[in-house]
């Protein structure tokens, strides 16, 4: 006779349902990023230990995201790998400093908590925009691979539900081509309302302003709906959310749910202050 | 330079077991996936050195594992989850059967589900848990007795043949 708890496993094993994986070049490219953010912070805690370090800003940093897909070595390391002054004076332009993220002081009243970043991107890509309509694929966007460094900040509210910050960096030119690929994204998933596989009910992107701040700005309605398994419904989840750019530095932020347009502009004219 | 065919081939053999670990580890599907990644993507960071070992995917399966941990101490992601996306996905899933399975594994300590998830669904002998998990065979098979009463009780399952097991 067969073991009962085996028999569960078995069913489960044939009922899991198929996965779509990402691709292996991705994996090895989240890979590659982890090198590289390690690799900053261990120079960043090296400065500290001798000295130079100590006007690092003291921003409270809940993340490290991924960060430059390729790192070369500065010029002015010495052949000990021990950076020199230089490295201080001309940062390398391809990072997100912590210096450029939203901070409590600008969210508003009330009492702002750090919290750590998990949840904020779905599925393969770590970019917020990824797979929201039907037949993503990464290489239809250009700027994708062009993102050079990427922050993320996320900070609890005692009345409200947290706010999300996302700060890009892209190659010289590409922050306005990154905006573009957004803008064809939110075209695409504001046609038919969409689910991300894995994610929530579908839901569909409409731009309702723009040039509101920084070079660039657009305010993004994302709207819940439900399906009943012939027909979307559309329901009363409604999230608004800022993308401002500032040359190539492109900044998303995910206010509290059901915040006014007012409040998600406010913060976007500060997200953008500190970009610049 | 490491070696990406190597890499990539190991990725898409052992890519649906791993998934299916974490599945039944976490309950979450989504967070699954994303565990598996990171996982992966450690490994390829030193694959170098895992890609020689003799079984490279009990070492994702392990970083795997301590990730989701980590998560789950800091875990706050169904009601971001539910406030970014909406409700639960009215997208095919799992069958009846596998989410109470799933919904009894989350109520057991996380040791015990650990040791039945790596014995029952992806088939280890117990030397084996016991070395992925680092402790003595004995409190594998304790570990194993205890969980698998513990499922029985919730899914309403019979376990008369429990002292043949283990």
């Amino acid at each position: 006779m067969s073991d009962p708890i085996d028999v569960l496993f078995d069913q489960m094993r044939a009922q899991l349902p198929p996965v779509r994986f990402a691709p292996p070049e991705l994996i090895r490219r989240r890979g590659r990023q982890r090198s590289h953010r390690q690799a900053l912070t261990v120079g960043l805690a090296m400065l500290s230990v001798v000295g130079v370090g100590g006007g690092l800003p003291s921003l409270v940093e809940v993340d490290r995201t991924p960060g430059p897909a390729e790192v070369t070595a500065s010029p002015s390391a010495d052949e000990s790998g021990t950076p020199g002054p230089t490295v201080l004076l001309t940062p390398a332009p391809t990072d997100v400093p912590s210096t450029i993220m939203l901070r409590p002081t600008d969210l508003g009243a009330g009492t702002w908590t750090p919290l750590p970043p998990e949840g904020v991107f779905k599925g393969e890509e770590r970019w917020y925009w990824a797979d929201w309509h039907a037949g993503y694929r990464s290489e239809d966007y250009p700027s994708r691979s062009h993102q050079l460094d990427q922050r993320v900040v996320r900070y609890e509210g005692t009345q409200q539900s947290p706010v999300e910050e996302i700060v890009e960096r892209y190659d010289t030119g590409w922050g306005s081509r990154n905006l573009a690929d957004i803008r064809a994204v939110v075209a695409k998933s504001g046609a038919t309302p969409y689910a991300r596989p894995g994610a929530g009910g579908p839901l569909r992107h409409k731009i309702v302003e723009r040039g509101f701040a920084g070079d660039e700005s657009l305010l993004i309605e994302q709207k819940g709906w439900s399906f009943n398994g012939s027909t979307t419904i559309p329901q009363d989840l409604i999230q608004l959310i800022a993308v401002v750019r500032v040359g190539d530095l492109v900044a998303t932020v995910i206010p509290p749910l059901g915040a006014r347009p007012e409040v998600v502009n406010t913060l976007a004219v500060a997200a953008a202050e500190r970009l610049k | 330079m490491p070696d990406t065919e190597s890499f990539d081939a190991f990725y898409r053999a052992s890519r649906q077991r791993l998934h299916g670990c974490l599945y039944a580890l976490t309950g979450n599907a989504v967070e699954a996936q994303d565990v598996a990644q990171e996982a992966y993507a450690r490994a390829w960071q030193r694959w170098g050195t895992v890609g020689e070992y003799g079984d490279p995917e009990a070492w994702v399966r392990t970083v795997a594992r301590r990730i989701a941990v980590s998560r789950w101490r800091r875990a706050r992601g169904a009601v971001l989850a539910h406030r970014r996306a909406g409700p639960s996905p009215p997208v095919p899933g799992p069958g009846p059967e596998t989410v109470a399975l799933v919904a009894a594994l989350a109520q057991l300590p996380v040791s015990q589900r650990v040791a039945i998830v790596l014995h029952h669904l992806l088939g280890l002998p117990l030397t084996e848990v016991a070395v992925e998990t680092g402790v003595p065979v004995g409190t594998v098979k304790a570990r194993l007795s205890r969980g698998r009463r513990a499922l029985a009780q919730l899914l309403a399952v019979d376990l008369a043949e429990e002292k043949s097991h283990v």
